[in-house]
């Protein structure tokens, strides 16, 4: 009595390549951690200029204003003013005494003013 | 089959080990880089920068500015880089329209076409290249919104300069900084710790075109700006102030002239002048006796305004009442040896008699009444002899020897302001004190000091040095000293202010004549001064006004016009007069609101 051949399976012979989980998990997991890598390095950089930029025009603008503040205490000089006025015709004069009203405080009470008009003298 | 299987199971370990080992050397490499490999990229990447903070602002007692810190440029011309790529001709008429130069200047600043580097002019502040943008390899020049000139190869370098905005105003008081930004006199050196800037840090990488990289950036320490100086000058004050000593000198051909004005109750200064002045902008073109602040630095002889001090402690110790009489001699006394004159013979005087005709004979016989050692001690304790410490460097303590090295006429002679050396602001101090009902402030000049941050680091409270003499004594001393003004027969009558009462002494002493020339005094040369207060009701300011060597010769040689009373009395009623006014005293030394009345 000869052996009975068994049927060769064939489905147990074609080539199963397996699904390379680990791989892909690690390959998926470098592209997400480069792609955020790379996402924060671009919005670091993006911000870093930002900062750059406004850090500049900061102190553009500072020096700017101390400009503008050193020009407008120049104008404001006494002899500036003063010359001004003259270039302009403008004769500007203190009142004289009898020219001026002067409101004291009241002795009596803090919040009264009197009203003292001094005749000239 | 298995081994296929196996295969691809080594296949997959291959590729993560390498895939592996890949991100485990990069990771290395980002977070622990070996030095070999970092150390020559990271040097020539490496970015360090050491800003500087801005130096301090100097205000006055209404926040304007003083001195401050401003941008400015140096104007450097490329020639090479003109004449290849540039318009010379354009460069030549802008650069000397605008910075005001020849043009054969700016030419020959263009005439070697293999320099790369001349620079025009220094230091030019911002303010006359506002129309100036800085554009790639050059300047656009755009004076109005239609016109725009590009000037290739005309670069601005950045050179900050310490700017005074108000000119001359203030000079000696502020004093200046040098190009390095280190005070040198007055306020901006005494405060040179305060106004000067911090250094900040800043370590960074740079990319390949030397521009920093932000994320690179390791160490950011900002620089922090110097902090700010408030004075208790007033601008106001102090340009009437200027402008009266400025007058002295063309009107009465005095060689310098100094003047103060003070708050009695508080000792604050709100003027000090000194002329011949100069502008800190450009300090280094003024002759270096001009840099003095006289109002400080210059001991002189006072003259009778010291009989102001020798009165009052004589009164304060009982030795004397005002209408104690004492016998004048008809303008001559002999005395040690030696012959005291008055300007004027008079006869018997009252003690407050002697002090409006201003007496020498009357004030030397109240010294000798008084005793050395009574002289000597009364008025060092009005702080003769002593630096005062108004916050200033050079201030001198003026010459005030103790009695060892007195003579037997020295009392007579110091009771009349000679023989003893006082700076302007010693006597103002002493008329202060007899203003301030026998109270003598420390004068001072700073108010506070505010850092970058608005935190006040420093700040000055009125500080009493002592009560020489009484609020009697003094208050006598006030009516005396007003009979000086408002007598017609007083010295000091040109120093009235309309409306208001004033209280002064007038001085006039002969100049002391160096060894070299033989010592003693000279005859024509005199320190005219008048010192005083105002309202006598109720003092507020105490103002003092000095003048060295005034006087016109007549045509037979005779010199006028030499007096304290005639030469410093108009100045001080010019600046009491502004100043009661502006400061809104009233003429009884309230402070009132005031306002214009049709």
């Amino acid at each position: 009595m000869g052996k009975k051949r068994k049927k060769p399976n064939r489905r147990r012979q074609e080539v199963r390549v397996p699904f390379p989980t680990i791989l892909v998990g690690v390959l998926t997991l470098s592209v997400v951690i480069g792609a955020g890598y790379m996402s924060i390095n671009i919005r670091c950089s993006g911000l870093g200029k930002q900062i750059k930029l406004q850090e500049r025009e900061l102190v553009e603008t500072q020096k700017r204003l101390m400009v503008e503040q050193d020009k407008w205490a120049s104008r404001t000089a006494p002899i500036n003013l003063e010359r001004a006025l003259a270039h302009h015709g403008l004769e500007m004069e203190m009142p004289e005494s009898r020219q001026v009203i002067r409101i004291e405080a009241w002795k009596g009470s803090k919040d009264t003013l009197a009203l003292n008009r001094r005749q000239a003298r | 089959m298995e081994k296929l299987v196996q295969r691809s199971w080594i296949l997959e370990i291959l590729i993560v080990l390498l895939f592996g080992g890949i991100f485990f050397r990069l990771t290395l490499l980002h977070l622990r880089p070996e030095s070999w490999i970092t150390k020559p990229i990271e040097k020539s990447r490496a970015l360090e920068f050491r800003p500087v903070g801005s130096r301090g602002k100097i205000l006055d007692r209404n926040g304007e500015i003083l001195a401050a810190d401003v941008a400015a440029y140096h104007v450097v011309l490329d020639p090479k880089y003109i004449s290849e790529h540039g318009d010379a001709f354009r460069v030549k008429e802008v650069l000397s329209s605008v910075l005001k130069l020849d043009r054969e200047r700016v030419s020959a600043a263009l005439v070697d076409p293999n320099r790369r580097y001349v620079r025009l002019v220094k230091y030019v502040p911002a303010r006359k290249l506002e129309f100036f943008d800085r554009v790639f390899q050059g300047v656009a020049y755009r004076p109005d919104d239609e016109t725009s000139v590009v000037l290739k190869g005309v670069l601005l370098e950045e050179a900050p300069i310490r700017s005074y905005p108000k000119g001359s105003l203030m000079a000696h008081v502020l004093g200046f900084s040098n190009r390095e930004g280190v005070g040198s006199a007055g306020i901006e050196l005494r405060y040179n710790n305060y106004l000067k800037g911090k250094e900040g840090h800043r370590s960074s990488k740079k990319d390949g075109r030397g521009r920093e990289v932000y994320s690179a950036r390791e160490l950011d320490i900002p620089p922090e700006n110097g902090a700010t100086v408030v004075l208790t000058l007033d601008q106001q004050i102090q340009y009437v102030t200027e402008k009266a000593i400025e007058k002295i000198c063309f009107e009465y051909d005095a060689k310098g002239a100094w003047a103060i004005v003070q708050d009695v109750r508080t000792g604050e200064i709100l003027s000090m002048a000194s002329f011949p002045k100069f502008d800190p902008n450009r300090y280094g073109r003024a002759p270096k006796e001009w840099l003095r602040n006289q109002a400080i630095s210059v001991n002189f002889e006072p003259g009778s305004t010291m009989k102001a001090g020798v009165v009052s402690k004589a009164i304060d110790k009982d030795l004397v009442t005002p209408k104690d009489r004492f016998d004048c001699e008809n303008g001559s006394w002999a005395y040690g040896g030696r012959r005291l004159n008055d300007s004027h013979a008079e006869g018997i005087l009252s003690v407050e008699d002697i002090l409006k005709v201003s007496s020498n004979i009357g004030t030397a016989k109240i010294a000798l009444m008084m005793g050395d050692q009574r002289l000597y001690e009364g008025l060092k304790e009005f702080q003769f002899g002593e630096q005062l410490g108004v916050g200033l460097p050079g201030e001198e303590a003026g010459i005030f020897h103790s009695t060892n090295y007195w003579s037997k006429i020295s009392a007579t002679r110091i009771g009349m302001g000679q023989g003893i050396s006082a700076t302007a602001l010693q006597v103002l101090s002493m008329m202060s004190a007899i203003a301030n009902d026998g109270f003598q402030m420390r004068p001072y000049l700073l108010k506070q000091v505010v850092s970058d941050r608005g935190e006040v680091l420093q700040e000055s409270e009125p500080e009493l040095l002592g009560q020489p003499i009484s609020r009697s004594t003094a208050l006598q001393m006030q009516r005396m000293l007003a009979r000086v003004v408002s007598e017609e027969d007083g010295t000091g009558t040109k120093a009235r202010v309309e409306g208001y009462s004033v209280g002064g002494k007038t001085g006039t002493a002969q100049k002391v004549k160096p060894r070299e020339e033989g010592g003693g005094y000279y005859d024509k040369r005199f320190t005219s001064s008048f010192v005083g207060f105002i309202p006598v009701e109720n003092p507020q300011l105490a103002i003092i006004v000095v003048a060295d060597d005034p006087g016109v010769y007549t045509e037979s040689g005779r010199k006028i016009s030499y007096y304290g009373g005639t030469v410093c009395g108009p100045a001080f009623r010019d600046i009491a007069e502004f100043s009661v006014r502006y400061l809104r005293i009233s003429p009884e030394g309230r402070t009132v609101y005031m306002n214009r009345f049709e």
